[in-house]
């Protein structure tokens, strides 16, 4: 009889489901990946029923859902916190059985329910799947239920918090903060203001130092002037307008000069922040490994800089640290303590989500009057085929295996083109990814030749990691302006074909390396189905599609049409979640 | 640290929190606790509000734009430029480029919404243009009338305030509004921004004890709203001496019928529910069996215990039909439409008793002339019922439609605006000469109007009837039709066939329909009644795509190619209305028979998988019936908790082509005293669950699979 837990993470941002089987992580998906909706919040309802058909399941299976945080702290943190979406007239309606209830009305499940601790479930989802024996944590977010900055240790199925900093302290909405003063949405800009920093000088840390205080051990406090998420209307106050001496930049208005000096030195600070408190954190564990979770953690120059920086010898970052990951925590901690034990080995790959198989998509083709080549029966002339064409210029979209969780694109849903082109960073911004001109590509590399081109000493699977580029190759497209990448590593042992086409292009090119970006386009999420990498290859600019074996090199026959089915597709930009503050409710 | 709240709140923030999640909310000690922290009673928030985020905002329109149109100065003069800005709103508006400087001709605006614009025959042919020609082909002066055509689908009441305001930059003589179908989404809101409306209906709830008893707070509601725009109209008029015509549209109460999602049963206290899923079934049977007077004895007893449902009115006015009595029938069909004030579904636009009531007691005082199409259409029919000659949907007018609504609105008009008696009196009658559009127009309009039927989950006969009238039409609209068989056939998201393409590219001035092609995310149906309906109007025209059609049918849904998820949409859906209140990963049947289709072969038996239970504790298993193509195959033994079930349908019950699978649910049990109703107005409003707690789940399915088996077997009956 094997026990099987669901994990679930949800009413936040970016809801997401899992599933363990024995201890085994079977599935995981988000949201918004079936439903379309950026970040979409809602109980993961079709991510569910994902889960259990991955996992050959029915819900009678069930023997627990796990969920990702405690409601009622987090309603007595909301309560106290005098958020405007909250009165007397609405209050009995935030009853914090209702998550209970929404898990058995939606989902038809009647099992048991464990809740877990938001910052628990995070540092779970980092340290269970570290694959270490024994471990510090550090996660670091915007809020969870009160805490918003953790340390803790780990050990076998152990997992236990010794130290925490709570709301409205946050450097987590210190960052969000600063991300919607420079314009872009909470929640999801941030990584831009990660990637705008290189571009800037540090002529802010002054300022910005100002509103945040650090104490001599684990805590620290906000200056409150600055702030003004405690209402959940907006992120700042104007005392930060004033103390930055520049209005806040409207959206989609130019980026100056002084806004990417204030990403930088947001980044200093940060970084700053950052290392002082995990030398904190090692000096009161006295352990090598370090776990980090929560969104903070997918800041992947921070991560670099505190690994350098502090006496910790080895760094697991989980790749979905925000809080969809939380759902993979909390099934860990359910698994620990109904099993007694951790679940099995390493996180070593995200290839979690849905796959569709060949004789589905070569139906799909043959209903569409897309013209596609039939490789099934060749994938090496596939792999050279496809190397062939980025060596061309060609930006290709890559279909292929079970979708990744989390953030990232690793090669099961990409966007793939040639590092060596300089004009391919500007092309796929504004023609293919439709967005800000500033935004960096990463690359992916063969592991094997990873040292030859980037200060990298290990592994980077899930591209957490920035490092300097070192390749005597002049590669443009992924090389940020500071000369930094944001690394991932390749290897057969977990994504065979995609390893494969590095190898086909590093045969023809000399060159290991492809640029690699998620395959979407500006407000939507990452393509599941093959329909959808269909309908963004017909809407972008991208060259090529290989979806599994079958490549289409053109959408000519369709282009008559290109602009009916935009339109059509080009519903409100509807994301679920309040890109102006982030949202404490 | 200043701006944070007081550390000593927490504990009270804490001790709320666990008071909010115990099962019994003690709501005085809630009340004193949330005080503590701050909170007033309608205010939100423990502190003040104020919103200073850049991003809040919003671009506008630029200053003075009516609409998709902008204002530009040419040689001195205001003339109004479709916006590029708004292009993807210009399919919902005129297909006009420019509105000129008002010159001597007399200037009529018309303000409305999709009838208004004359949808599914616009642009080709519109009410504007058409009142237009009727106005200036008979007035004394040869076109000194101008029709600016400002109407716009999907329009509000909001927004058509909105247009209203703007279009007296265009100084109008007179304002025409044609409108009303879309308001209940207005309503909707008032109801939830509204504590004070909240409240009242929680009380009509206490006291009535079902959500029937919401009826008339609803329609008070609604009237106060309309009431007020009406103000409002009046209040911008009254100054500048504008002349305000209302013209009340009319719903097709004759071949528009309630969806399935209208239909939903509804949770009755005590045995209710049980017995008016009884009646429906004995109202049913006894109508198709030519017992009349025993059909209407059991739909009288379904309106009695349910006048929320429109099954009841809609079963008593078909007798009343067979009876020759189209006054009574008229009535219950009346009653039948309004039944959507309750919210069942994102039902179809239509204009509600209470709409046209309000208009008409209201509009002496707000110094508003009416013309109201209910009565225009009942002389124009003799008092029989207005159908499908005069409506191609449930309010979209057809050529014969527009023209007698035109002509109506026309001879009012005229006399306005041209401030004499005019010749146009001599109602009723052809006063005008007859302006027809294009064939290729109407045959285009009316295989809209059979996807539109198809997609709001009308019946076949009306299905086949547009399809019948397009192609005789035009045989132009033919191979369009083949080609629509073709997409909705197969697996593929529209959009991506290559058939849509053809439509797209070849066959249709498409830019305001595309909509009507293209299905929901993740949701595509098999439109099967549509599609037969096609495949028959083809076969009387000498082209039959049977074959082809079944052969795609089997390749692309076939269970013998294919495991089938029945509880994918294309195997269950045949319309796209959808449940207003909360939706689950599960399917929830709310009818008394649930439908699934299966594409088989006959002689090859299936398996069935399913998972299944009735939301309802019940003492025990109750029993659903399971048939395929009316075929009794057994009974299933469910309860309030899933269970698992494996069904063979032996070979010899199936058939070539699509199979019907019935799920036909237990007779719900008795539902006490105490309706949820209840329970819901105890809590703060909440729509969604006030519906669930108002409409009853007959039974529930989590996992439902087909697949073949691989020998031919015989029926043994379970």
């Amino acid at each position: 009889m094997s026990l099987n837990i669901i994990g679930i993470s949800a009413y936040y941002h970016d809801s997401a489901c899992c599933i363990l089987q024995d201890g085994v992580l079977k599935a995981a998906a988000q949201e918004e990946r079936f439903s379309g909706q950026k970040n979409d919040p809602s109980l993961p309802q079709k991510a569910f029923l994902y889960c259990l058909e991955a996992a050959s399941l029915k819900i009678t299976d069930i023997d627990c859902i796990a969920y990702y945080e405690d409601p009622i702290k987090k309603l007595a943190r909301q309560l106290w916190s005098g958020n405007k979406k909250i009165s007397a007239a609405t209050i009995f309606e935030k009853k914090n059985t209702e998550v209970e209830r929404q898990l058995r009305k939606l989902l038809g499940y009647y099992g048991p329910v464990k809740y877990y601790d938001h910052h628990l479930s995070h540092a779970a989802s980092s340290f269970f799947y570290s694959g270490f024996p024994e471990a510090a944590t550090f996660t670091v977010d915007g809020v969870g239920e009160w805490a918003t900055t953790t340390y803790g240790t780990g050990s076998g199925p152990r997992l236990s918090l010794f130290e925490e900093v709570i709301f409205p302290d946050s450097i987590g909405l210190l960052y969000s903060t600063i991300t919607s003063f420079l314009g872009f949405s909470v929640n999801s800009g941030e990584y831009k203001v990660m990637g705008l920093a290189p571009y800037g000088a540090d002529r802010y840390s002054d300022q910005l130092r100002q509103m945040i205080t650090s104490d001599s051990a684990g805590g620290y406090h906000l200056d409150m002037r600055y702030f003004d998420f405690l209402e959940g209307s907006c992120m700042y106050g104007p005392a930060l307008e004033e103390l930055l001496g520049l209005p806040p930049r409207l959206k989609n208005t130019e980026i100056l000069q002084a806004h990417t000096d204030i990403a930088k030195s947001l980044q200093v600070v940060l970084e700053e922040i950052l290392i002082e408190k995990a030398n904190y954190l090692h000096a009161k564990t006295g352990l090598d490994n370090l776990c980090m979770a929560g969104g903070v953690a997918l800041n992947c120059v921070a991560n670099g800089k505190i690994l350098k920086n502090s006496p910790f010898k080895k760094l697991f970052v989980q790749p979905a640290a925000g809080d969809a990951g939380c759902a993979l925590g909390a099934a860990a901690l359910a698994n620990a303590e109904l099993a007694g034990e951790p679940i099995s080995g390493r996180l070593d790959h995200v290839y979690l989500g849905p796959k569709f198989g060949q004789a589905e998509i070569a139906a799909l083709l043959g209903a569409t009057a897309f013209q596609f080549k039939d490789y099934r029966n060749d994938t090496q002339e596939l792999l050279d085929v496809t190397a062939r064409r980025i060596a061309d210029g060609k930006v290709v979209g890559w279909f292929h295996g079970n979708m990744e969780f989390g953030p990232r694109s690793l090669g099961a849903r990409s966007i793939l083109a040639d590092p060596r082109d300089p004009t391919m960073r500007d092309r796929i911004n504004a023609m293919v990814k439709k967005r800000e001109a500033f935004r960096p590509f990463a690359p992916a590399v063969l592991e094997s030749h990873v040292r030859q081109h980037f200060d990298l000493d290990h592994a980077s699977p899930f591209m957490l990691e920035t490092c300097q580029v070192i390749s005597r190759l002049d590669l443009p497209a992924v090389t940020h302006v500071d000369g930094s990448a944001r690394v991932q590593t390749v290897s057969e042992e977990t994504n065979v074909r995609f390893a494969g086409l590095l190898k086909a292009f590093h045969k023809i090119t000399g060159c290991p390396i492809l640029l690699n970006t998620s395959f979407n386009v500006r407000d939507k999420p990452i393509v599941c189905t093959p329909e959808d990498a269909l309908l963004c290859f017909l809407t972008t600019d991208i060259d090529c599609l290989i979806l599994e074996d079958f490549v289409i090199d053109s959408k000519e026959d369709l282009k008559g049409v290109v602009e009916v089915i935009t339109s059509l597709l080009a519903e409100r930009v509807s994301t679920g979640v309040n890109p102006d503050v982030y949202t404490f409710i | 640290m200043s701006n944070r709240p007081r550390e000593d709140l927490k504990s009270t923030a804490t001790s709320l929190a666990k008071l909010l999640s115990s099962d019994r909310v003690d709501k005085k000690a809630a009340g004193h606790l949330l005080e503590q922290l701050g909170y007033g009673v309608s205010e939100k928030g423990g502190a003040g509000n104020h919103d200073n985020s850049p991003r809040s905002r919003k671009p506008s329109l630029p200053a003075g734009s009516i609409g998709i149109y902008s204002p530009e100065t040419i040689e001195g003069e205001i003339h109004y430029q479709r916006n590029i800005t708004f292009k993807e709103k210009w399919p919902l508006c005129a297909d006009v480029a420019t509105i000129p400087p008002k010159g001597p001709r007399k200037r009529i605006v018309l303000l409305g919404e999709s009838v208004a614009r004359g949808y599914l025959l616009d642009p080709g042919y519109t009410p504007a243009k058409v009142l237009e020609a009727y106005l200036n082909g008979n007035s004394p002066g040869q076109g000194e009338i101008e029709v600016i055509d400002l109407a716009e689908t999907n329009l509000t009441m909001e927004g058509l305030k909105q247009r209203y305001q703007e279009c007296l930059a265009l100084d109008p003589d007179l304002v025409i509004f044609f409108a009303g179908n879309n308001w209940r989404a207005d309503m909707e809101l008032s109801i939830v921004r509204s504590p004070e409306n909240i409240k009242k209906m929680m009380e009509a709830l206490v006291r009535h004890g079902g959500i029937a008893g919401l009826k008339g707070v609803i329609e008070e509601i609604f009237a106060n709203l309309v009431d007020s725009f009406l103000s409002y109209v009046h209040q911008l008029a009254a100054p500048t001496g504008i002349q305000v015509v209302f013209l009340i549209p009319e719903y097709n109460l004759l071949d528009c019928r309630s969806t399935s999602e209208e239909q939903f049963v509804t949770k009755l206290m005590g045995e209710g529910t049980r017995k008016w899923v009884t009646a429906l079934k004995e109202a049913r049977a006894a109508f198709a069996g030519g017992h009349i007077d025993e059909a209407e004895s059991h739909a009288a007893n379904m309106i009695a215990l349910d006048p929320t449902n429109p099954l009841g009115f809609e079963i008593m006015a078909d007798c009343q039909l067979k009876r020759g009595n189209q006054a009574g029938a008229r009535n219950n069909l009346e009653l039948a439409r309004d039944t959507a004030l309750f919210f069942r579904t994102n039902s179809k636009p239509r204009v509600y008793s209470v709409v046209r009531k309000t208009i008409l007691e209201k509009a002496a005082a707000y110094q508003l002339t009416v013309v109201d199409l209910s009565a225009v259409f009942g002389l124009h029919l003799k008092n029989k019922i207005p159908g499908r000659t005069l409506f191609f949907d449930y309010c979209h007018l057809t050529v014969e439609g527009i023209q007698v609504a035109m002509e109506a609105l026309a001879k009012r008009v005229a006399a306005m605006v041209l401030k004499e008696q005019t010749s146009l009196q001599t109602y009723p009658g052809p006063a005008y000469p007859q302006i027809y559009p294009d064939r290729q127009v109407s045959a285009l309009a009316h295989l809209l109007a059979a996807i539109h039927n198809a997609h709001w989950g009308q019946s076949y006969e009306i299905l086949y009837y547009h399809c019948t009238c397009a192609l005789r039409l035009s045989d132009k609209i033919a191979m369009p039709m083949v080609h629509y068989c073709d997409m909705m056939s197969r697996q593929a998201s529209n959009v991506l066939c290559r058939s849509f393409e053809i439509l797209a590219s070849k066959y249709f001035k498409l830019d305001r329909h595309m909509y009507a092609l293209r299905n929901p995310r993740n949701y595509k149906q098999m439109d099967l009644d549509l599609v037969n309906a096609m495949v028959e109007a083809l076969k009387d025209t000498g082209l039959n795509i049977t074959t082809p059609i079944n052969e795609l049918r089997a390749e692309e849904h076939g269970v013998l190619r294919h495991q089938l998820n029945l509880l994918r949409s294309y195997y269950h859906s045949s319309s796209y209305g959808e449940y207003n209140g909360t939706k689950t990963a599960y399917f929830q049947a709310r009818e008394p028979v649930s439908r699934f289709f299966v594409v088989a072969r006959k002689g090859i038996a299936i398996r069935l998988n399913a998972t299944l239970r009735i939301p309802q504790a019940a003492p025990g298993m109750v029993k659903a019936a399971l048939y395929v193509n009316d075929v009794p195959i057994g009974e299933i033994g469910i309860s309030d908790q899933w269970s698992d079930h494996t069904i063979i349908v032996a070979g010899d019950v199936c058939s070539d082509g699509v199979n019907i699978v019935t799920i036909q649910w237990p007779i719900p049990a008795d539902q006490g005293s105490r309706n949820e109703l209840f329970a819901a107005s105890d809590a703060s409003f909440n729509p969604q669950s006030l519906l669930d707690a108002a409409f009853y789940v007959l039974g529930e399915i989590m996992h439902f699979k087909a697949q073949h088996l691989p020998l031919p077997s015989v029926h043994h009956p379970a």
